[in-house]
């Protein structure tokens, strides 16, 4: 799938303001994790008119969560191709976005805020959360592995999770502060 | 969240609902009460998106890892002292001298017990892709339609593919063989970087990339090394080469057909396909094709053989059919 297949609009109809909230939250999402503006603009988009094709012949339950996913997708797609053993055929097309320098500075500096985070969590949800997040194993898989019922191994994911997401709102705030920073993240502006 | 929400602020609410809609399986009116929860008020989707870019993000997966590999280093620090240099460059060593070597001075460093217990079961939809990386080092890529469970114990490795085709990266652990079960056939790994792709339910395709794997299939058995791919079916094993330099096709959404029957193609392009394509006619099915065709995209697969080949597509809601046009 890529990303720079079409180049339409989500076209109006009915529906169109629940529409402009998913790629909102979407667009939010993949500046999130990619920092760049552009190419989150055409992820949001993408996300949404694949969502909206998707739901004229499947059932779906939650908007919002089939273009989170469809948007994962495509992130995981383009980071892909963007790693030097890919396919060479591809990358003209991409050479919009390669990652810029200032990207992968700040990628560094956010996993040392999150590593932080870890090293200073209570052992045992600190465990439980790597099991499920670098392990994959389901909340189930953890709760037989250490003796907890599956609500408590939920409960530590999303105390680990909690912890982290503060980490890396007071990581992303001093961050703002630079002079070299030329956009603000929205991420702020929305929850700060 | 079943019962009441433990959880109040938003933001735990929005981490909370990250932890459950990433479960294996959701059920529909959980979902129905998260499409509820998300649309009820702006800032919901926000810290969502939020919660959901730190989880999935590359940041925190780095430092997951690092979080680990320090506490290995940790439990392990008698052996990191007398000069192993961590588990997976130990076990590369153990690859390549596996045969000349007895394997027991080479076995890569021990983890404690309890990390090596581990299981778990995956499935990917049309058009998805999974990285798993596994506890012990070695990572698995799942290709889309695909289905595998992993179960590890203190002797051996397992990994029994149902469906689909994946791309395995084995970390070498003697003590621990490595086995993937496939219907009538298994694979036991020697090396390191394979794929095999589940054409039916009768036969595989098993190419090595790096390193070695035995195949056992039906009493017959046969040690494959770097560049060779077997192809088993109920009739046997069949051997060829090809070109293990570049990384196989799926994982570049590419599919090359090299007087491949059309079935073959058209099961790549099902992996990816959000509606499933089949063919109505067995003479179709078995016309052989040829050509480099982007399987991760269907309908420019579709459009190219509808030009190239006789072919009539009908395109359903719910199918696409493909028959011969005379």
């Amino acid at each position: 799938m890529s990303i720079c297949r079409r180049q339409g609009r989500v076209e109006p109809g009915r529906q169109n303001e629940h529409w402009a909230d998913i790629q909102a939250a979407t667009r939010r999402y993949a500046l999130n994790r990619t920092r760049q503006p552009d190419l989150a603009d055409d992820i949001a988009q993408q996300a949404v008119l694949d969502a909206i094709e998707y739901q004229q012949t499947h059932i779906v339950i939650s908007l919002h969560a089939l273009a989170f996913r469809i948007a994962a997708n495509l992130i995981k797609g383009h980071f892909r191709r963007l790693k030097p053993s890919d396919n060479i055929e591809l990358i003209p097309e991409l050479a919009c976005s390669q990652p810029l320098p200032d990207r992968v500075t700040e990628d560094r500096a956010e996993t040392r805020a999150m590593l932080k985070a870890l090293s200073q969590m209570p052992p045992l949800r600190r465990d439980v959360f790597l099991r499920r997040r670098l392990e994959g194993q389901s909340c189930e898989d953890i709760g037989r592995a250490l003796k907890l019922n599956t609500k408590a191994v939920e409960k530590h994911i999303t105390r680990a999770l909690v912890d982290l997401h503060a980490a890396r709102r007071v990581w992303r705030a001093s961050d703002d502060l630079r002079p070299t920073r030329k956009e603000k993240n929205p991420a702020e502006e929305m929850t700060g | 969240m079943t019962g009441k929400p433990a959880f109040t602020t938003p933001v735990e609410q929005a981490a909370e609902w990250v932890v459950i809609m990433r479960a294996p399986t959701v059920e529909p009116h959980i979902e129905r009460r998260f499409e509820m929860w998300i649309g009820a008020d702006p800032e919901h989707a926000a810290l969502y998106a939020d919660m959901c870019a730190l989880y999935d993000g590359e940041p925190l997966a780095e430092a997951a890892r690092l979080q680990r590999i320090s506490e290995r280093k940790l439990a392990n620090s008698w052996r990191i002292a007398a000069g192993v240099g961590g588990a997976i460059a130990a076990s590369w060593v153990a690859v390549w001298s596996l045969s000349s070597l007895g394997a027991d001075q080479l076995m890569p460093v021990k983890d404690t017990p309890q990390e090596n217990d581990y299981s778990a079961s995956l499935n990917t939809g049309a058009g998805e892709t999974l990285e798993i990386p596994l506890p012990d080092g070695s990572l698995m890529i799942l290709s889309g339609q695909s289905s595998v469970s992993i179960t590890y114990a203190q002797d051996r490795r397992d990994v029994v593919l149902a469906r689909g085709e994946v791309w395995f990266e084995v970390a070498s652990e003697p003590e621990r063989p490595f086995y993937v079960t496939l219907p009538e056939t298994e694979v036991r790994v020697l090396g390191t970087a394979f794929n095999i792709d589940l054409l039916s339910d009768y036969s595989a395709e098993v190419s090595v990339y790096r390193g070695q794997v035995q195949v056992d299939n039906g009493g017959r058995s046969h040690r494959l090394s770097v560049g060779e791919q077997i192809t088993t079916t109920t009739g046997g094993l069949s051997l060829t080469r090809f070109d293990a330099t570049s990384l196989p096709d799926w994982r570049s959404g590419w599919y090359e057909a090299e007087d491949v029957p059309l079935e073959r193609l058209i099961a790549e392009v099902n992996r990816f396909s959000r509606v499933p394509v089949q063919i109505d006619d067995a003479t179709l099915a078995a016309k052989t094709v040829s050509g480099r065709f982007k399987v991760s995209d269907p309908e420019s697969v579709l459009s190219g053989i509808e030009a190239l080949y006789d072919i009539k597509i009908k395109r359903g809601k719910t199918v696409i059919s493909l028959t011969n046009s005379q």
